[in-house]
């Protein structure tokens, strides 16, 4: 074998490597909102802070609704891993101090991805996520960019 | 000494009442807009000989803590709290104080704008990492919060009856922060053993002074470093009555200026918490510290190790009992170390061991001037759960 050739299947693997990675970087879910909403793209710091109820207002002053799945769910566990870079107990001990020093209580559990597209359907100011393979067509919801 | 046959048994009644008055009240609300919380830590404590945060030498069972928060939020900015507790704490002097059911906070909380919010009525009082959250047992790695800097509701308060107010700044920034001001005034535990010089027996004396013209503050900032929150506050107040400032050791008035510094670190298994806390009493020159340091790693998904070292100590202590003589103290220091198994993240077992050394005994006379401090070695096994 070459030094050429070599050369040409480190670039290749080096490639098929980078392909790969940007693959798992891809997110399973998307995140939806009521279709009356203008907005067309979010930051992942900004649906963060939606989450966290730390950003409790849209641009327009309605009032950001965001709904979760529950915690056995994987999208609710992906969600979690990309957008806050935690566990899922992690968030949850966040909300259990929320609570306790009375700051605040956590969006609602969904136990179905049906049932947070049907929560995001019936409240315009509504935010939520569904794994990427749910059909959303039925629903009167759409789905936005995540800018990373 | 506390007359527990009177005023206590009408007050608990009065609590028991407006508990029960509460939470018929907040039923019958809109349900959608109220929301019902609560929290249980159930433990076993046992000592090797000594007692110490009122656990013995046989062990007791009578350690836990429980509380129910009925929330009504009226709008997005209103909300109404009111939270109620239970707490045992085995055979410590502070449960002659305690009742069985405690009026634990009871407020109006109004969001004003995201960057300000407020609250009045009898409200937590804001104070370093733990005071709020002292008895949420799912939180915490050991069964209670560091007895530096937090007592056990001895010298320390829950709460404040008055008013707060939080700004936010920066909140679009990586170093977002965040400002509580308070107003009001509260009560503390605190007691004392003494010999009867007759009988020998000994007289436990428990009382609750008032901190009155209470000021404080707490600042929050996060920092750039991943997961890393620093932390001030501080507050002053009058100290009227109680055992050690009142007509007990006959002291005298006193006023208290305290200052607590936290360091708040969590990343993704582990964690690294700090705090200082100085207190100076400016009318006897007595000033004293406690800090602690603890943290923990998760050597399995669910399964944390956490280790946690504090102290105390005291200077120009007046101990009118000998001549006005005055001493350092060192109060106490105490090391721990705890496994905690997260079944659930509301659902947590723990199992405990510390090992103590000071004059914080419970079941005996303690002379500054002539005793060694005591070593004690302690342990609780607990669970406990939230919804």
């Amino acid at each position: 074998m070459t030094r050429k050739t070599i050369k040409y299947f480190v670039k290749v693997l080096t490639i098929l490597l980078i392909v790969q990675l940007n693959a798992q970087e891809k997110f399973t879910f998307k995140i939806i909102v009521n279709k009356s909403n203008t907005i067309e793209a979010i930051d992942i710091e900004e649906l963060q802070k939606i989450f966290l109820k730390k950003q409790i207002k849209w641009v327009d002053g309605d009032l950001i609704l965001p709904v979760d799945l529950n915690e056995t769910s994987k999208s609710r566990d992906e969600f979690t891993e990309k957008v806050h870079n935690k566990r899922i107990s992690a968030i949850k001990a966040y909300w259990q101090k929320q609570i306790f020093t009375g700051r605040g209580v956590p969006p609602p559990e969904k136990s179905s991805e049906k049932e947070v597209l049907e929560y995001v359907e019936k409240n315009e100011g509504a935010i939520g996520y569904v794994s990427s393979d749910i059909s959303i067509k039925k629903y009167n919801v759409k789905t936005i960019i995540v800018n990373d | 000494m506390i007359n527990m046959d009177g005023s206590m048994k009408i007050k608990n009644t009065i609590h028991k009442t407006i508990f029960i008055l509460s939470a018929l009240m907040m039923v019958s609300f809109a349900q959608s807009n109220l929301s019902v919380h609560g929290y249980l830590s159930q433990g076993f404590a046992i000592s090797n000989g000594n007692q110490i945060f009122g656990i013995t030498k046989k062990g007791t069972f009578d350690y836990r803590n429980l509380a129910l928060q009925f929330r009504y939020d009226y709008d997005s900015q209103s909300n109404i709290i009111v939270q109620f507790s239970h707490k045992r704490l085995g055979a410590s002097p502070l449960m002659k104080v305690e009742e069985d059911v405690e009026l634990d906070w009871a407020y109006f909380g109004y969001q004003a704008w995201e960057w300000l919010a407020l609250k009045v009525g009898k409200i937590q009082l804001p104070f370093g990492i733990y005071n709020e959250l002292r008895d949420v047992g799912v939180l915490l790695p050991f069964y209670q919060v560091p007895y530096a800097c937090y007592g056990e509701g001895n010298w320390m308060s829950e709460t404040i009856d008055g008013t707060a107010v939080t700004f936010y700044f920066a909140r679009d920034t990586d170093m977002p922060m965040s400002l509580d001001l308070y107003a009001g005034q509260w009560k503390w535990v605190e007691w004392l053993i003494f010999p009867n010089l007759v009988s020998k027996d000994l007289n436990i004396h428990v009382d609750e002074p008032d901190i009155k013209n209470a000021i404080g503050f707490k600042f929050w900032m996060e920092t750039p470093l991943e997961g890393i929150q620093l932390g001030l506050g501080g507050y002053r107040g009058d100290i009227i009555g109680g055992v050690s400032f009142g007509d007990v050791l006959g002291i005298g008035k006193e006023n208290i200026n305290v200052l607590h510094y936290s360091f708040d670190g969590n990343w993704y298994d582990y964690y690294l918490r700090s705090e200082l806390t100085t207190y100076f009493l400016t009318r006897n020159d007595i000033f004293a510290y406690s800090f602690y340091m603890q943290s923990g790693y998760r050597i399995l998904e669910n399964l944390f190790i956490n280790a946690q070292g504090g102290l105390y100590r005291a200077k120009n202590i007046p101990l009118t009992y000998a001549a006005k003589a005055i001493v350092d103290i060192d109060y106490y220091e105490d090391y721990a170390l705890s496994f905690t198994y997260a079944f659930l993240s509301n659902f947590v077992f723990k199992i405990e061991g510390h090992w103590n050394r000071g004059y914080l005994l419970e079941d005996r006379y303690m002379d500054y001037y002539r005793d060694d401090p005591f070593i004690t070695q302690y342990g609780i096994i607990s669970v406990s759960a939230s919804f």
